[in-house]
C-alpha cells in the first residue's frame, strides 16, 4: 500500500481525487477502442493514473506510417500486432494493472459481451460503423462512451452518456455516405493533436471515474490548433433519437456496414489488375480523375479528364452511356462516392472506381 | 436580406433562409458536417426547419471520425 502512497501521490494530492478517488480509479475498468493516434495516448496516460483493468480493442498491426502519431509504438514495433505491443508497453509502465488485448475487429456480434466488462469506454476508432457502434453498444448497456476524434489540424471531444444527455445519434443521426469524408491516411493529420485530444479524453475517463469536476456531457469541445482556439457546442438529447428517444427503434446492434453503406458499392469496384487489362484492350473506356486543386502534380492518368467531386454532377449529360468511365482518385473513396453521385443523379451507364486509388497502382 | 456570421464572417441571406438552404449554397452536403447555431448543434433532421435571424451565428464543423 505504500507504493500506492508514493505512485499516486499528485493525484491523491489533489482535494477533487484524493485517497478515495485514486481506489475508485484502481477498482475502474476502461475499454479502449482503437489503438491508434489517440489510442496511445490514452493507453499510456490511463496505464500511468492507475486504472485497474484497461482494455484495448483493435484488429491492425504497426505500420511506419503509424509512428508519426502513434507515440505507444517504436520503429521495432513494425508488423507487430498493436494490442499485442500496447499491452506491453503498459504492462511494463504499470505492473499493477491488469491488461486485456483484444486483437479483433469490434462487430456487431463480440460487442455487447466485450463492454459489460466495463465501466467506461473511450471511443479512439477511425471510422463511423465503429463510432455508432460503440455508441449503440454504451447506450443499451448503459456505461458512457468518452468519444474524440481528430481530422487535420483539429479534434473534437464530447462524452455520449444517454442516461444523462445526449448520444452520438442524437448528435449525428445520419451516417455520412461512404468515401463522403476522408479518413486520417487520406487527408493527414497533425501529429501532436491526437496527444492533446487522446489527453483530454483521459481526463475525461478520469472525471466520470472519480466524480471531479464538470464532465462534457451534452457539450462538443473543439480544438483547433491551426488557429490555437477553442469552441464549445451544447447538444441536446433528441427525444425522436431512435436509440435513447422516447420511442427507441434501436433494442439490439444492427449492421453498421449496411447504416454507413459500406459495401452498397463493392460491385463497382475494379482492382489495378483488371484495369491494367481493360485499358490493354483499349475498347470504350473513359478515365476520370477526381482530384483537388493541390492534388494535381502527381496524376496517375495524365490525360483523363480531371474534375473536382464539387463538379460531379455536371458530367451526367456529358459521359457517353455506351462507355465504360471508370473513376479514379488518390485513395478510392472519392471515386465511389462519385459514382453514388452519378447514380443518384440519373446516369445510366457503366461506371467502376478503380480499388485501392491510384496510391496502390 | 439579413446579415448572419457564417464559422466568423459576415454572411448576406435572404430572409426566411433555412439552415439546409445556407449549406446548399455553399455546396455543402448535410451528412458530412455538424451545424450549429449560436453555438448550439443543430439536430440535421431540422436543418430545413431551422431559418435564420439577423445577427446569428453559424457554425460548420466537420464531422468527423479519425482517431
Amino acid at each position: 500500500m505504500q507504493n500506492f502512497y508514493e505512485r499516486y501521490k499528485s493525484h491523491i494530492l489533489l482535494k477533487e481525487i484524493g485517497i478515495s478517488g485514486q481506489k475508485h480509479i484502481k477498482s475502474s475498468s476502461v475499454l479502449i477502442v482503437g489503438a491508434g493516434g489517440l489510442g496511445s495516448p490514452l493507453a499510456l496516460y490511463l496505464a500511468a493514473a492507475g486504472v485497474g483493468t484497461i482494455g484495448i480493442i483493435d484488429f491492425d498491426t504497426v505500420d511506419v506510417s503509424n509512428l508519426q502519431r502513434q507515440i505507444i509504438y517504436n520503429y521495432s514495433d513494425v508488423g507487430k500486432s498493436k494490442v499485442e505491443i500496447a499491452k506491453e508497453r503498459i504492462e511494463k509502465l504499470n505492473p499493477e494493472i491488469k491488461v486485456n488485448a483484444y486483437n479483433e475487429k469490434l462487430t456487431s456480434v463480440n460487442a455487447l459481451d466485450i463492454f459489460k466488462n466495463y465501466d467506461v469506454v473511450a471511443d479512439a476508432a477511425d471510422n463511423f460503423q465503429t463510432r455508432y457502434l460503440v455508441n449503440d453498444a454504451c447506450s443499451l448497456i448503459g456505461i458512457p462512451d468518452v468519444w474524440a476524434s481528430v481530422y487535420r489540424f483539429e479534434g473534437q471531444v464530447s462524452i455520449f452518456d444517454s442516461k444523462k444527455g445526449a448520444c452520438y445519434r442524437c448528435f449525428h443521426p445520419v451516417a455520412p455516405k461512404h468515401g463522403s469524408v476522408p479518413s486520417c491516411g487520406e487527408s493527414g493529420v497533425i501529429g501532436a493533436i491526437t496527444g492533446i485530444i487522446g489527453s483530454i479524453q483521459t481526463c475525461e475517463v478520469l472525471k466520470i471515474i472519480t466524480g471531479a469536476g464538470t464532465p462534457l456531457i451534452g457539450r462538443l469541445l473543439y480544438f483547433d490548433v491551426l488557429n490555437m482556439l477553442t469552441k464549445e457546442f451544447k447538444i441536446k438529447k433528441d427525444k425522436n433519437c431512435p436509440l435513447c428517444g422516447t420511442n427507441p427503434s434501436i433494442k439490439e446492434l444492427p449492421d453498421y456496414d449496411e447504416f454507413c453503406q459500406i459495401n452498397k458499392f463493392a460491385e463497382n469496384e475494379i482492382t489495378s489488375d483488371e484495369l491494367k487489362i481493360k485499358l490493354k484492350n483499349k475498347k470504350n473506356i473513359q478515365i476520370i480523375t477526381i482530384c483537388e486543386g493541390d492534388e494535381k502534380q502527381d496524376l496517375v492518368f495524365p490525360d483523363s479528364l480531371i474534375i473536382a467531386l464539387n463538379n460531379i454532377v455536371f458530367l451526367k449529360d456529358k459521359l457517353n452511356t455506351n462507355n465504360d468511365t471508370i473513376f479514379v482518385c488518390k485513395y478510392g473513396y472519392k471515386s465511389i462516392y462519385a459514382i453514388r453521385l452519378l447514380q443518384e443523379a440519373g446516369y445510366k451507364g457503366k461506371m467502376y472506381s478503380l480499388k485501392g486509388g491510384t496510391d496502390k497502382y | 436580406m439579413i446579415t448572419i456570421k457564417l464559422n466568423g464572417k459576415d454572411e448576406n441571406v435572404k430572409e426566411k433562409f433555412s439552415l439546409l438552404k445556407l449549406l446548399e449554397d455553399k455546396k455543402i452536403v448535410p451528412d458530412t458536417v455538424v451545424v450549429a447555431l449560436n453555438m448550439n448543434v443543430v439536430n440535421q433532421t431540422e436543418l430545413d426547419k431551422t431559418f435564420l435571424s439577423n445577427g446569428d451565428s453559424v457554425e460548420v464543423l466537420r464531422f468527423v471520425a479519425g482517431g
